[in-house]
């Protein structure tokens, strides 16, 4: 990516059923999943029978009754796809889960309103709405587009339906709201009710995360070169 | 052909805690979990008809309650000063690296460019030990298998520094399952083979 982004993530959420207590950082270090020497700090929100919320370092995890969440800030992101397959792989093999999600965020710092408005009138022109203006005027200053979700139904049949949505909008993570842009890329692979079991979620995960990110990663430099483009185009 | 999807997104929560003195810590998990009662409610006692056990009016005032609540909080939570507590980084460059050799203070590997998206082992390097963690380089073996992340870091406080980051990864180890299932495509293998 071109953009450097201010705050750059990646996730895996599980859809399914969970026992979030059973998920606690002692756990996961008594289990060598995570390392439990002083070098590295955990941050525990709560651990509860219906949620458990952590960070360490460079992981986020969030567990409720319907999802497992793990997110991570920080490069290699193949970490957490390698944790989220062990997890359930080596110590929850009866797990079942009814939908994968893999997630690629960033958030950005636009240099100026203008950028903003240029990939905002890119995306989602005001033109169309010129002719209702007398009931709802585009034209002022920080009108327009606030959110924008594009999806392309990738697989849809009796057992898969495989989706890819972007979300374009503001990022209130930017500490000044004016400049941030938040971009997210999901990935989503639902399998009804036909539960996939763990196997399946694993060979699911190793096919899926790596092809899922690389096109995240395209899809929001993108987006973040519309401004770029468009003022060449002109130039010419 | 399955008419809609079902209800549940995998799209990611926020994973960062606020930052304002006007929010408390414990405030996030108080909306999760006054939403996720909401969510129990709206799922459990869809009609709320007097079909249902329990009399309409308890339910509503209760979801009412709810509605309120999680009103207040996320009106708060929307503040424009939340922000991200830990550390981004973002890569320049990304290898996937094999070990092919181990010295007294450094170790040998083939890479495979990440970046470039190649799938082939292009190049080779010599790395020392200070560049690892202890705990790696106690585990480390012939064939390990590592990720090495050159790119920025930037901190909370918005400081940017060049980082250099390798990380040993952790495979899923190979279960009963794993072999249970080996077996059954060897067989199904072994058969079809011997149909022809």
């Amino acid at each position: 990516m071109r953009h450097e982004p201010e705050i750059n993530g990646v996730s895996i959420v599980l859809l399914g059923s969970f026992k979030p207590s059973s998920f606690s950082p002692e756990w996961f270090i008594e289990e060598k999943l995570l390392p439990g020497n002083a070098t590295h700090s955990f941050e525990i929100e709560v651990v509860s029978p219906l949620l458990t919320r952590f960070t360490m370092d460079w992981l986020q995890l969030h567990v409720d009754v319907n999802r497992f969440q793990i997110s991570t800030l920080q490069y290699p992101c193949v970490r957490i796809r390698d944790l989220a397959m062990r997890v359930f792989h080596e110590f929850h093999p009866r797990s079942t889960f009814r939908a994968i999600g893999i997630n690629r965020d960033a958030h950005f710092r636009l240099s100026s309103e203008r950028e903003r408005c240029t990939i905002k009138n890119l995306l989602a022109p005001i033109g169309p709405w010129a002719g209702i203006s007398s009931l709802f005027d585009l034209s002022s200053e920080g009108s327009g587009m606030s959110s924008l979700t594009m999806r392309q139904i990738v697989q849809s049949d009796e057992e898969v339906n495989r989706i890819l949505s972007v979300n374009v909008e503001s990022s209130f993570l930017v500490e000044n709201e004016i400049e941030g842009f938040h971009i997210q890329v999901n990935d989503h692979t639902d399998f009804g009710d036909d539960h996939i079991n763990e196997l399946q979620m694993v060979r699911c995960l190793e096919s899926q995360f790596d092809e899922a990110i690389t096109k995240g990663d395209d899809i929001i430099d993108y987006v973040m070169t519309l401004p770029i483009n468009a003022q060449s185009k002109v130039d010419r | 052909m399955k008419s809609s999807f079902r209800a549940g997104s995998t799209f990611t929560y926020p994973t960062t805690q606020a930052n304002t003195k006007s929010i408390a810590p414990e405030e996030p998990i108080l909306f999760y979990l006054l939403s996720d009662s909401l969510n129990h409610i709206n799922n459990e006692n869809p009609r709320l008809d007097g079909v249902h056990d329990q009399p309409q009016d308890t339910h509503l005032s209760l979801k009412n309650a709810l509605i309120d609540c999680i009103e207040r909080i996320s009106t708060v939570m929307t503040s424009p000063h939340i922000r991200s507590t830990v550390a981004s980084i973002y890569p320049l460059q990304e290898w996937e690296g094999r070990v092919v050799g181990i010295e007294e203070n450094r170790f040998i590997a083939n890479l495979i460019d990440v970046t470039a998206r190649e799938d082939f082992e292009s190049s080779e390097a010599v790395i020392p030990f200070e560049e690892i963690s202890r705990y790696d380089v106690s585990r480390m073996q012939i064939d390990s298998v590592f990720r090495w992340v050159i790119g920025y870091e930037k901190s909370i406080d918005g400081t940017r520094k060049r980082v250099s980051h390798i990380v040993f990864r952790d495979f899923p180890k190979v279960t009963k399952a794993d072999l249970d299932e080996g077996r059954k495509f060897a067989d199904s293998l072994l058969s079809a083979i011997h149909k022809e």
